[in-house]
């Protein structure tokens, strides 16, 4: 948590305070009767802002409605035609390059607004075509893409599924035919009885010659044989000589004839099977030829298609065992009624439609392009992905295993996605843009777009050529980090809608934004608010807006507001949401949200953090900053304190020197240094040495939003005059001492009014504001009652002597003719001080030894 | 071509009311068909019977190492030297994938079974095993048949006593659960062939959960002698239920016997689960010519004596 003492950036414009008239308050009395100054510098200070200054409101009357239900809704945005020109300029526009950057607040309805403006845009646009992927016959690693046009993706992936059943039917019946049957028995028979026989053959004719033929678990092997027994070696050995060597060269002849048949066993079967698939070739030929011929005739206009069909069917007529039973698995699979796209041998012939237009009840096709949102923009969802099946611990994938990304779906028409999201997805944005140069949709594993990891068995794909228009969404840091950091960002997103966050108060404004709140009435079903709940509401987003001439277009938050205002309707039995239904709303909001307000304002109320809402001191001051926790913003009250003694004109921040400074704050302490020297180091040297802090702050301080504060706490000390401590200061400063605008005025002017209600309010309270930022007043109206009632004020300050003649009560001073400034003034007091510290410097410096007098 | 067999004096085990008998499973080479295994399942199971697996090692083969010249044909054609050492591993090997594949699917199927390794020859030791544990057993062959076995087969159902048939498979079979195909030939052996085919089939019905089914294939000599055979059978079987819930149903087709195949190619229609026929008749194995039933049969045949 860090105290922000914001500058805000806006220009600050002329006063709107009216002229101060009247004369010094009662409470500049008291103060000067506490201080036992003389009146002699009389402050010529201005009077507190009027009322009207402080909050702007809406008189429910000058709405012209009794309720929401009155008014017609209003769902696109209001007051944003810059953004609007832009998105139309940006949509117009053919070229790849001109995608649009929709930058702006978060829950603006910005999306909504555009998502509804491309929708028109999209239907008056033709239906883009569609895609495909098939298998691939000459490369089956590299899926071939199809366009089609609209519809035909799905219509050709139905006919195919179709083709295949009707071939896994026929072909099986074909080759149950008693047709088939007969042929492939007698190429069966023909080639098996000629084996058989001929072992058959040689068996009989060896043993008609006592040679009996045996198996062996390798082959044959051939023994003298007698009465259908095999003679024992012994038994043969006996035999005469003759009869031995008669009976092994028998045998030896038997063994080359055996061996023969064998060798011819293999090229029977080559052969064998050459017949049969010359029998299933021209089976399949005949029924391939049919069942696709209807699909060639429907799909005749498109030549890829065909090109396609003609492979496939030379692949089917190539394969056509795969519709055969081959096994007793494959049989019970073939015989049951099983989904052909699921089975692994009908895979390659299906068609996996990446982009396909399916028709509607009517028949008839979806009109125009589509406007697709993707919310979840990491790399597969945008590009596409190939999914991986696991088989025996193996991944892999085929070309059915593609799915189609956002830019797929949006091909053709728009795409929207967050930047944010997008940036932060690993390798997405990188691949979108590779997409957009290259006009074309390039699935791959995003690891080896990067060159990194291990990639499992995958697939090249064709590329599908791309005609998207990309339209990012975010907040302006994210545009303003992409176009600085990303050299390819502004060639590609060639347009800006920048959303403004607030639109200008007027009439026409605010009955535009009772027609949003209609809107939201309408879409959740709430109860209608009446001209009391709207007029509270605009308040409140001038409030949020924080400009009181401005309403916030953070529509998120509006209908947070008016769905919580419905509730608290409904809790009072009311049937129309009214004022007091949204102040509930708005009050139990910053109830849930304010646990650590209230823990820091405990900490000043009980003394543990010092901060004087009374009395008066010298060199002490009120300042304000403002608290961030998430979405909630308070302001809290900070002692500043200023000490001044002889020195070298340094003036030494203790939060810069501590390093709790940012570099916003060291620059409002320059500036601070540059006015002080500029207003009273004319004619001596400043021989100054002042310190400053915020008392009690160790989180760290940025924003110049109180160099103000710090410039009258110096003064204080310069003249030795006391600052009422009832007062609480924001504001910057330039070194002319022109107080300047700073942001989060209203929470800065509640925190210290709440903290001066838990003290009891003394009606001399108040803060001082730049007079710039009196337009930006938007404070509750329980302020605005109580400065109503003479218990707060609030004063427009323009310049540090203004400034310092409130806080005082006395005159600042104008130097005169004779260049001195009166000397009971702020400005006399406080160089009668400087004057007297540069004698004394250079008293003390001549002492010293110093040869320019001056305290080393 | 027919072969009638003698008629043996034995009772067929489902004719003679018994609750049980004994499978033999014989095996001859390291081969055995996996449709021969689950044919010998279904009948083990028909018969409420254990299985004896038969591995039978021909002793002539290692004998004939020891002749100087015995020499080896490969099933390529390549002739080589033939040593015992070589010889009696590959023998070994045989009959351990031999073991372990028929006992793997007997357990499976959780069919009680033992196991014999006998080294003599195939039918001495078939006949020895049914020697000692008939008459009712049932020989089922683990290795397809062949036309070449045609012979081998003729002797085993003409010399081999106690058993009253052989289930066999050719090297076309499959397993499969379908109807019980019941070839009749003649009407003397119809009833043991159909108390058979009525337990098969309650056997196989019991596999697939359908109705069990008996489909009656008459296959007389003639046309004459079908149409013979078709008044006797449905005079004697009335169409429909038979015993145990059985469908029966009757089919008279002469069958051309110069092409047997036309038995295989009905059976394949109507995706038999088992054929039934007479041994000796016509789905019996000649072991000649190339026109054998088995030969091109989708199921296992069982051969009734």
């Amino acid at each position: 948590m860090v105290f922000k003492w914001g500058q805000r950036g806006k220009s600050a414009g002329d006063g709107v305070a009216e002229a101060a008239t009247g004369v010094a308050s009662k409470w500049t009395q008291s103060l000067r009767a506490m201080s036992g100054r003389s009146t002699a510098g009389k402050s010529t200070a201005l009077d507190p802002l009027p009322i009207s200054e402080l909050r702007r409101t809406v008189d429910p009357a000058s709405l012209g409605f009794k309720t929401t239900a009155d008014i017609a809704p209003i769902r696109g945005l209001i007051g944003q035609e810059r953004a609007l020109a832009a998105i139309a300029f940006g949509t117009d526009m053919t070229a790849m390059d001109y995608n649009i950057f929709v930058l702006g607040p978060p829950a603006s309805g910005k999306r909504t607004a555009l998502k509804t403006q491309l929708i028109e845009k999209a239907a008056a646009r033709p239906l883009p075509d569609d895609w495909a992927y098939v298998y691939n016959f000459q490369e089956p690693s590299r899926p071939r893409a199809l366009r089609l046009p609209p519809g035909r993706a799905r219509a050709l992936a139905r006919v195919m599924i179709g083709a295949i059943d009707e071939l896994r039917g026929i072909v099986p019946a074909l080759i149950e035919g008693e047709d088939y049957q007969a042929r492939r028995r007698g190429i069966d028979a023909g080639f098996q009885g000629v084996q058989d026989q001929a072992l058959e053959a040689l068996t009989q004719k060896a043993a008609a010659q006592n040679i009996a033929v045996l198996r062996t678990p390798q082959g044959f092997a051939l023994a003298p044989m007698h009465e259908g027994k095999v003679v024992k070696p012994e038994t043969f050995n006996a035999l005469p000589d003759a009869m031995r060597t008669e009976k092994q060269a028998q045998i030896a002849s038997f063994e080359v004839e055996l061996a023969q048949i064998l060798e011819r066993l293999p090229k029977s079967e080559k052969e064998r099977r050459g017949k049969v698939a010359e029998l299933n070739g021209e089976l399949a030929r005949a029924v391939v030829t049919s069942a696709l011929e209807d699909i060639a005739t429907a799909f005749a206009d498109i030549p890829a298609v065909i090109a396609h069909l003609n492979e496939a069917g030379e692949d089917l007529v190539r394969n056509i065992a795969i519709f055969l039973p081959g096994g007793e698995d494959e049989a019970v699979a073939i015989r049951e009624p099983s989904d052909a796209t699921r089975d692994p041998r009908f895979r390659r012939y299906m068609v996996n439609v990446m982009v396909g237009q399916t028709p509607q009840a009517d028949g008839s096709l979806p009109q125009g392009a589509p406007v697709i949102e993707e919310t979840n923009p990491v790399y597969g969802n945008l590009i596409g992905r190939i999914e991986h099946v696991t088989q025996g611990g193996a991944l892999l994938t085929d070309f059915l295993l593609m799915k189609p990304g956002a830019l797929h779906r949006a091909n053709g028409g728009y795409l929207m996605v967050d930047a944010r999201r997008l940036v932060q997805s690993p390798f997405a944005y990188e691949a979108l843009k590779r997409a957009l140069k290259a006009r074309e949709i390039r699935i791959e594993p995003p690891q080896e777009t990067a060159g990194i990891g291990i990639v499992p068995q995958t697939l090249d794909p064709e590329p599908m050529a791309l005609d998207v228009k990309v339209i990012m969404t975010g907040e302006r840091e994210a545009y303003y980090a992409l176009a600085q950091g990303d050299p390819d960002f502004l060639g590609l997103f060639k347009v800006q809608a920048d959303f403004d966050d607030a639109i200008p108060r007027s009439p026409e404004n605010d009955r535009a934004y009772a027609g949003v709140i209609a809107s939201i009435v309408e879409e959740h079903k709430l109860r209608p608010v009446d001209a009391s709940g709207v007029a509270r509401i605009i308040e409140e987003g001038a409030r949020l807006a924080d400009d009181r001439e401005k309403i916030s277009v953070e529509i998120g938050y509006v209908s947070d507001v008016v769905r919580e205002a419905d509730y608290w309707a409904r809790k009072a039995g009311r049937t129309a949401i009214g004022h007091d239904d949204v102040e509930a709303a708005v009050r139990a909001q910053i109830q849930r949200a304010d646990r650590i307000k209230d823990q820091a304002q405990e900490t000043v109320e009980r003394g543990v953090v010092l901060v004087d809402t009374d009395g008066a001191e010298v060199g002490q001051i009120n300042g304000l900053a403002v608290m961030q926790v998430g979405n909630f913003a308070f302001g809290r009250p900070s002692r500043i304190t200023a000490r001044v003694a002889i020195g070298q004109g340094r003036i030494i921040d203790i939060e810069r020197e501590a390093k709790l400074g940012g570099a916003s704050h060291t620059k409002g302490m320059m500036i601070l240094q540059g006015f002080i020297a500029g207003r009273f180091a004319q004619d001596m040297p400043l021989a100054l040495s002042a310190t400053l802090t915020f008392e009690q702050s160790y989180g760290g301080v940025d924003g110049d939003s109180a160099s103000s504060t710090e410039i009258y706490a110096l003064l204080s000390a310069l003249a030795d005059v006391p600052i009422d401590q009832g007062f609480a200061v924001t504001g910057s400063v330039n070194q002319r001492g022109d107080v300047q605008a700073i942001g989060g005025v209203n929470h800065k002017i509640e925190g210290f009014y709440d903290l001066c209600v838990a003290r009891g309010l003394t009606g001399r309270q108040g803060v001082l504001v730049p007079k710039s930022n009196v337009q930006h007043l938007m404070l509750r109206e329980d302020i605005v009652a109580a400065a109503a009632a003479g218990s707060f004020r609030l004063f427009g300050v323009g310049t540090i002597d203004e400034g310092i003649e409130i806080l005082t009560g006395v005159q600042a001073g104008v130097r005169g003719a004779d260049g001195t400034y009166p000397a009971e003034s702020i400005n006399g007091r406080a160089e009668a001080r400087l004057r007297q510290y540069a004698e004394r410097a250079r008293a003390y410096g001549r002492s010293s030894g110093s040869p320019d007098g001056v305290v080393s | 071509m027919q072969q009638r067999l003698p008629s043996p004096e034995l009772i067929h085990v489902a004719a003679a009311g018994e609750n049980s008998g004994r499978v033999v499973l014989a095996a001859r080479t390291g081969k055995p068909h996996a449709a021969a295994i689950a044919a010998a399942v279904t009948v083990a199971r028909a018969f409420d019977a254990s299985v004896e697996i038969l591995l039978i090692e021909c002793p002539d083969v290692l004998a004939l190492t020891a002749h100087s010249f015995a020499r080896e044909i490969s099933y390529g054609g390549q002739i080589g030297a033939l040593s015992a050492p070589s010889l009696a591993a590959g023998q070994s090997a045989e009959r351990r994938i031999a073991e372990k594949t028929i006992l793997d699917a007997l357990k499976a199927a959780g069919v009680p079974s033992t196991l014999t390794t006998v080294r003599a020859g195939s039918l001495e030791a078939i006949a020895e095993a049914c020697r000692a544990q008939g008459p009712w057993n049932i020989v089922c062959l683990a290795d397809a048949v062949g036309i070449r076995d045609g012979e081998w087969l003729n002797g085993l159902l003409g010399t081999v006593g106690g058993t009253t048939g052989v289930v066999c498979v050719g090297p076309c079979a499959k397993s499969s659960t379908g109807d019980v195909v019941v070839v009749v030939e003649d009407v003397e052996r119809l009833t043991p062939m159909l108390r058979a085919a009525e337990r098969l089939a309650v056997a196989l019905a019991r596999s697939n959960g359908n109705v069990p089914v008996i489909r009656l294939l008459l296959a007389g000599s003639s046309r004459d002698h079908t149409g013979e055979l078709d008044g006797f059978v449905r005079l004697a079987l009335p169409e429909g239920r038979a015993r145990g819930g059985v469908k029966l149903q009757i089919e008279a087709r002469p069958l051309n016997h110069s092409t047997h195949a036309e038995l295989a190619e009905a059976s394949r229609r109507i995706a038999a689960g088992f054929v039934v026929a007479r041994a000796g008749g016509v789905a019996m194995p000649v072991g000649t010519g190339g026109n054998d039933v088995i030969a091109v049969l989708s199921c296992p045949l069982l051969l009734v004596r």
